[in-house]
């Protein structure tokens, strides 16, 4: 058993821990604290594995699994927003859930366990199997709170939803092993570049894999259900689904992308072009009009993933201006990592602000509560893509690396979807400046206001001073 | 021989689950729903795998089923409801499922009589799996799929999938638990008998 193991070890401990200590005596903050360490130890033995040994040396893969430095990284910044989460958890569910807290930290867990297992996966088995842990983790997180009606109808949408999604992606896999007789990555890649990988089945297969990925990322066609189990989610799981869920299940796409000359199947790639386009464009438009705060991160999640998905285009593309042939994945990596920090911060803003889920409940917030107005419009402002921000770095990557490898057309419709998108990012700032009537405001403690602070100061500094960070994402990626 | 007897099988599987979703009764559906899975235990069975075709028995048709029909049958109490009943399992209703059913027994019946001699899809099976690859040569076709194979595999190199696994049956354990239970909320307001007669009225019609 390798060290690479090691995290997951941890978090499986902590879950074997947790579920006894909830058996013999119930108590919440207990159950935080153990949490916590799991989370902790796990995240440090992740971080020490990268120190520790040369980048190189990271390389491990058995059947199930394959390790590499790339996704240590990804592991690190998943269980980085696990713990950002964890952190704000206590106090959310002491204001919001009456009893059985202790489940949320167990679900949790599970779901980090699992969204772990899909980004090291090597193996259609591994892979799905830890999909179904975390989608079924996040059925009991969406339908956690029972005092809501709407948390339950959206529990129930995200299983059948889920369910039928896992029934593509099943059939595909299933369509792929009969021609291949493989359902190891590393042999797909292998084997597939002599023969001739375009025949139809194996295209179905394709799609049908795609089209359950894409229901995972809420991509366009397959993106109804997100803006109902966002709205009705509890805010931490909405946090934890629209973070984790779709890191995990990115990954996934963009390691399956590697298999079996992707590239040169023009099915999958036109498919690919217009589920691009589409989400991009349609991400941001129904995001123009609505009054929720949680609907409007629904669709500019949406339309996110629909530029990361330009990115896909770039791998084993011949044009290379840069001369640099690992820039695309630095740009993935950087853009994923941007968009999910400013993502997390924007959440757990929201977690701190009591029940004001629609736009008119923020009214008049830079009176009553200056800081967390002040990180929220610069969380707003960072998902823009306005320039001193994190997310302006991630869209200059993600353009350069496009412009480099000369894949040009989607850069209009990204130009025009964020211009789209700017109009309600800036709505959301100015609903928070239009009013003057002041209201009572309960003081913040000092845990808050350091977490607002941090938050602002990683928004912005990795925004202004992006060197370091995309110097390690270098070393890392090359 | 085995094509004919594969394309009926697959015929009633398809129509039997078509017939689980369009069913209104819910007893009806369950029904046809075991229909289904014996269907597809045979289809199993056909291919060379009798392993897979008892689990799908014992653990579907049997197990998850019985399980099913018992919880739709305590949802349903009262007078009326054993009126109902009456009506349900008539054997006029029963008539869908129980056609389909012997259909299946007779394909069963079928290949007892005349074993089927062409192994073609067992070996076409076995050559394109790749865990047969690290197998010995000699082994490969005879013990593959007998218990001991499988179980070889699954605590050699898929012995990290068996835990990922039961922990996917933990998470689907807490969530149904936490989900299912009656908050505490609900029960302070009316008392605890009174709400469950009040379920249980709401559902008898």
């Amino acid at each position: 058993m390798s060290l690479h193991y090691l995290p997951a070890i941890t978090l499986n401990i902590a879950i074997l821990v947790l579920l006894l200590v909830i058996a013999l005596k119930r108590s919440h903050q207990l159950a935080f604290y153990i949490t916590g360490a799991g989370l902790f130890i796990a995240c440090f033995s992740q971080c020490s594995l990268l120190r520790a040994s040369h980048l190189s040396e990271l390389h491990f893969s058995d059947e199930l699994f394959s390790f590499s430095s790339m996704s240590v990284v990804l592991s690190v910044l998943l269980l980085g927003i696990l713990i950002f989460i964890w952190l704000q958890l206590h106090t959310w569910l002491e204001k919001h859930e009456a009893n059985h807290k202790e489940e949320f930290y167990l679900l949790l867990l599970l779901a980090g366990l699992g969204a772990l297992g899909m980004i090291v996966s090597e193996h259609f088995a591994s892979f799905f199997l830890s999909l179904e842990l975390m989608s079924l983790s996040f059925v009991g997180l969406i339908a956690y709170s029972q005092s809501q009606p709407n948390s339950q109808e959206a529990g129930i949408k995200y299983l059948i939803l889920s369910a039928v999604a896992s029934a593509f992606m099943l059939m595909g896999i299933a369509i792929i092993y009969l021609q291949t007789g493989s359902l190891s990555f590393q042999y797909l890649a292998e084997n597939l570049n002599n023969t001739t990988p375009s025949s139809m089945l194996f295209t179905i297969g394709l799609i049908f894999i795609l089209i359950g990925l894409l229901f995972k990322l809420s991509l366009v066609p397959c993106h109804l259900w997100v803006a109902d189990i966002f709205e009705g989610a509890p805010l931490p799981s909405t946090a934890l689904l629209s973070t984790v869920s779709k890191l995990a299940s990115f990954v996934v796409l963009w390691k399956l992308f590697h298999l079996g000359n992707w590239q040169e199947n023009q099915v999958v790639l036109t498919l690919i072009g217009m589920v691009a386009v589409a989400s991009m464009l349609i991400g941001n438009l129904l995001a123009l009009l609505q009054n929720s705060i949680l609907r409007i991160l629904a669709f500019s999640s949406i339309s996110h993933f629909g530029y990361l998905l330009i990115l896909l285009f770039l791998f084993n593309h011949n044009a290379d201006l840069l001369d640099n042939p690992t820039f695309p994945l630095e740009a993935l990596l950087f853009y994923l990592s941007a968009y999910l920090i400013t993502l997390t911060g924007a959440f757990s803003i929201l977690m701190k602000l009591e029940e004001e889920k629609s736009l008119e409940a923020l009214t008049g917030l830079f009176w009553s509560k200056p800081l967390h107005a002040a990180s929220l419009s610069i969380v707003m402002l960072s998902l823009a893509g306005i320039p001193l921000t994190l997310g302006f770095m991630g869209k200059f990557y993600l353009v350069t690396a496009s412009i480099s490898y000369q894949v040009i057309w989607p850069l209009p419709f990204l130009v025009i979807a964020s211009v789209i998108g700017l109009f309600f990012y800036l709505r959301v700032i100015m609903v928070m400046l239009s009013s003057t009537q002041t209201r009572h405001s309960s003081p913040s403690t000092a845990g808050e206001v350091a977490s607002l602070w941090f938050i602002i100061l990683l928004v912005m500094s990795l925004g202004t001073f992006p060197a370091l960070f995309a110097d390690t994402i270098k070393s890392v990626v090359g | 021989m085995i094509e004919i007897i594969f394309i009926t099988t697959a015929i009633v599987c398809v129509i039997s689950a078509l017939l689980t979703v369009t069913a209104h009764n819910a007893v009806h559906a369950l029904l046809y729903l075991v229909t289904m899975m014996i269907a597809i235990a045979l289809i199993f069975f056909l291919f060379g795998s009798p392993f897979a075709a008892a689990l799908q028995i014992i653990v579907y048709a049997g197990a998850v089923m019985v399980l099913f029909v018992f919880v739709t049958m305590m949802l349903h109490q009262g007078e009326q409801s054993i009126i109902d009943e009456r009506t349900l399992f008539s054997l006029k209703t029963a008539k869908g499922p129980l056609l389909l059913a012997v259909i299946l027994v007779i394909e069963l019946l079928l290949i007892g009589i005349t074993p089927l001699d062409n192994p073609s899809s067992q070996t076409a099976l076995n050559t394109v799996n790749s865990e047969s690859q690290q197998l010995s040569a000699g082994s490969k076709t005879a013990s593959l799929t007998s218990v001991k194979s499988l179980a070889k595999q699954l605590y050699g190199p898929y012995k990290l999938l068996v835990i990922i696994a039961a922990m996917l049956l933990l998470a689907s354990l807490i969530a149904a638990i936490h989900i299912a239970r009656k908050s505490s909320k609900l029960t302070e307001n009316s008392p605890v008998n009174g709400d469950s007669e009040s379920k249980a009225s709401e559902a008898a019609p």
